[in-house]
């Protein structure tokens, strides 16, 4: 927040350029199966190199409306990613892989589909992926790291396993840098629209326009508005008995510990599920809570990054996009060192000030962005889960 | 004797937020009195607020003093809404 002195400008970027002039933080090899029926020889293929991206989720046939629109953004959003160099395309027809491989031709990077159903045999077409794999992983190896500044991030914004630490120590840390990156030209977006339930002040405060205002204060009334379908109180129940032990006095206490990781940009207006932002600044995304399918949402609208505060640990990531689990609670820190990737713990235990936690921060993301790997990427860590509104065929 | 540890989110905010166990002690670091028995996690006001005024946290208004408040109280139910 403004109470730092934080600099960024000696921050190096540094990614791979793609046609359309963005930056890739990472050249992954998405290796993608966009039907459950190809997951397994997806997974396979992907056997055939060993860093791919394997995104192998619960993609159906049969959906209907927007459920089935928006599951084929979602594996356009992959294909087009800028983290993503190339791909290998599991579909399940010929129509379905020549449908796709016209439109990946737009993409401009080296993306191979095939089709299940041409295939001769679980081998051969097991085999066919690896080859597949192989010709896309021996392209990426051409690609450089160029440099690019701060203004082109797009970074998502994630909290979860939220305590007394996050609201004061990692998520204000985070709210420092996302004003840094605003200041500097980009983007970020924040999502889980039922946490800002009770901040609806500072919605409309912030908001850049009455419109933006109008559009994410509705957004926020249609989620309180399916917990009391589902007989849940939330207003009226919060801050709970538990809540005011620890010591919070109001819902807009509460909800300001999450809000914090926004920093104090203005809110530029409302997204849908995987919508990318149709300019710079700060983004609200109407997704679920749920922080595996937010993410989902705010990395398939472009972030390249996820800075996600934590406070007990959550392990959510997504894979396509490094995932930074940021904590102030030296308990968690202590129990989870193969997981934690920046320690902003030196705020409770009295080392150190929010401004050199901010700096620790921009240090991390500084060597993440010119390639150094986040804890989430070392074990693999990550879901693509898209949400559904509606019952398929 | 350095005080208890805690933060301040925003620089325009009116209480701040404890980080120790230390309950006893009597003042924070910096200087400022702080009242006896607040809980890790728990506000303390770092003003005095008349009954009615806004009470900041991160820079925003979490709720406003339903009493008088003398820096160095425990900020929580009892004195704010």
């Amino acid at each position: 927040m403004s109470t730092t002195a934080a600099k960024t400008s000696d921050m190096n970027i540094s990614g791979y350029r793609r046609a359309d002039g963005r930056l890739g933080l990472r050249n992954h090899l998405l290796v993608l199966s966009t039907l459950a029926l190809t997951n397994r020889v997806a997974a396979l293929a992907a056997e055939a190199v060993p860093d791919c991206v394997l995104v192998a989720g619960d993609m159906q046939r049969g959906l209907r409306g927007r459920d089935a629109k928006l599951q084929d953004h979602v594996v356009r959003a992959l294909l087009h990613h800028p983290n993503t160099g190339g791909a290998v395309v599991f579909v399940h027809d010929t129509a379905a892989r020549k449908r796709l491989q016209e439109w990946t031709k737009t993409c401009k990077r080296p993306i191979e589909v095939l089709a299940f159903m041409e295939g001769r045999g679980v081998a051969e077409t097991v085999r066919r992926g690896n080859e597949a794999v192989i010709r896309v992983h021996t392209a990426l190896k051409a690609q450089v790291r160029t440099p690019g500044h701060l203004g082109e991030l797009t970074v998502a914004l994630e909290c979860g396993g939220s305590d007394a630490t996050s609201a004061v120590c990692a998520n204000p840390v985070i709210g420092s840098f996302v004003d840094m990156v605003v200041a500097a030209g980009g983007r970020a977006i924040v999502s889980e629209t039922a946490e800002f339930i009770g901040a609806e002040q500072v919605v409309a405060q912030r908001a850049a326009s009455p419109e933006a205002a109008s559009e994410i204060l509705e957004a926020i009334r249609r989620r309180e508005r399916m917990m009391e379908e589902d007989g849940e109180d939330y207003r009226g129940v919060n801050p709970t008995q538990e809540n005011i032990e620890a010591g919070l006095t109001t819902l807009i206490e509460k909800s300001m510990g999450a809000v914090a990781k926004c920093g104090e940009s203005p809110l530029m207006g409302r997204l849908d599920f995987a919508q990318e932002p149709p300019g710079p600044g700060l983004w609200f995304m109407d997704t679920p809570f749920f922080s595996p399918v937010s993410i989902t949402g705010m990395v398939c609208a472009g972030a390249q990054l996820t800075l996600f505060g934590i406070g007990v640990f959550n392990p959510s990531a997504v894979p396509l996009a490094p995932t930074l689990k940021i904590c102030g609670n030296p308990v968690t820190v202590r129990d989870w060192p193969d997981a934690v990737d920046v320690d902003v713990s030196m705020l409770v235990e009295g080392r150190g000030s929010l401004e050199e936690a901010v700096q620790t921060l921009i240090k991390k993301v500084a060597e993440v962005c010119a390639g150094a790997t986040t804890w989430a990427e070392r074990w693999g860590e990550g879901q693509i889960i898209v949400p559904r509104e509606a019952e398929s065929i | 004797m350095i005080g208890r540890r805690h933060i301040i989110v925003h620089e325009n905010d009116t209480v701040s937020t404890l980080l120790d166990a230390n309950t006893a002690d009597t003042s924070l670091e910096g200087g400022r009195a702080c009242a006896p028995g607040i809980r890790f996690g728990h506000k303390v006001a770092l003003k005095s607020m008349v009954t009615g005024e806004p009470v900041l946290k991160y820079g925003v208004a979490i709720g406003v003093a339903t009493q008088n408040i003398t820096q160095g109280d425990h900020v929580h139910v009892h004195n704010c809404r």
